[in-house]
């Protein structure tokens, strides 16, 4: 009689977190469709506002902005969804601690070198900023890698997962 | 979610406050929603880390971790 109770407990407590997991992974898609639809609205609203000549010096800086984000990330966001999980279920902390502060040092150095290099080989000639976009991109180049990054180290606590 | 969302409140706001957008100030948007993802994200990665990451002394593998991210960043392309 116990047991039935117990066993019973068990399956209600399991089905439980089935049913959480289930939740979360279907406000996971909800966002994930809701954020590609905000993405081709802002595209959307950028060429309407823009206008043909403008909106195409803007999508090349934003995919030359994208693309040096991918190299400026370093592969150190990758290597944390395999590295971090590995830290904490041995917790290693300090090593933990000594990685995030690597990644963060790395992903700086390389983007700030790589803006640096767009900067130059844009060559800034005249006092009109506004007319090199790809020179404003580089700006925005570390905050860019920095944030892909950031994704991959949330990801690497399960966070889109566990919810917590 | 965040980067696109800022870019849209962003550019609308500025369409409708300054009227003559350029493709300048619409990078702009773009990158200032960058800046709102990578504050968001560490605000989660504070969140969801255990205190010991962020209160022990570090430890570093540097020369395995520069490894190893090499041949990620190889991956990724």
């Amino acid at each position: 009689m116990s047991d039935d109770s117990e066993n019973r407990r068990s399956v209600k407590i399991g089905n439980g977190n089935s049913e959480t997991q289930s939740g979360k992974a279907l406000l996971l898609v909800v966002l994930s469709v809701m954020g590609v639809g905000i993405g081709y609205a802002a595209s959307v609203t950028a060429a309407q506002i823009l206008g043909a000549a403008a909106f195409e010096n803007y999508a090349v800086a934003i995919a030359s902005l994208s693309l040096l984000a991918a190299v400026a990330e370093a592969g150190v966001g990758k290597y944390a969804l395999k590295v971090l999980p590995g830290y904490a279920a041995s917790e290693q902390w300090p090593l933990a601690s000594g990685y995030w502060r690597f990644s963060l040092r790395a992903t700086l150095l390389v983007s700030v070198m790589l803006a640096a290099c767009v900067a130059v080989w844009e060559g800034v000639e005249d006092n009109n900023f506004w007319d090199y976009p790809l020179g404003i991109a580089a700006l925005f180049l570390p905050a860019a890698a920095l944030a892909g990054v950031g994704v991959d180290f949330v990801m690497a606590n399960r966070a889109a997962v566990t919810g917590h | 979610m965040a980067i696109p969302g800022t870019t849209l409140i962003l550019l609308v706001a500025a369409g409708n406050w300054l009227g003559n957008v350029n493709a300048g100030i619409a990078i702009t948007c773009f990158g200032i929603g960058s800046v709102v993802g990578t504050v968001l994200c560490a605000i989660a990665f504070k969140r969801t880390s255990p205190h010991q990451v962020f209160s022990t002394t570090p430890d570093y593998h540097r020369a395995e971790w520069l490894r190893e991210c090499g041949y990620f960043m190889g991956s990724v392309f």
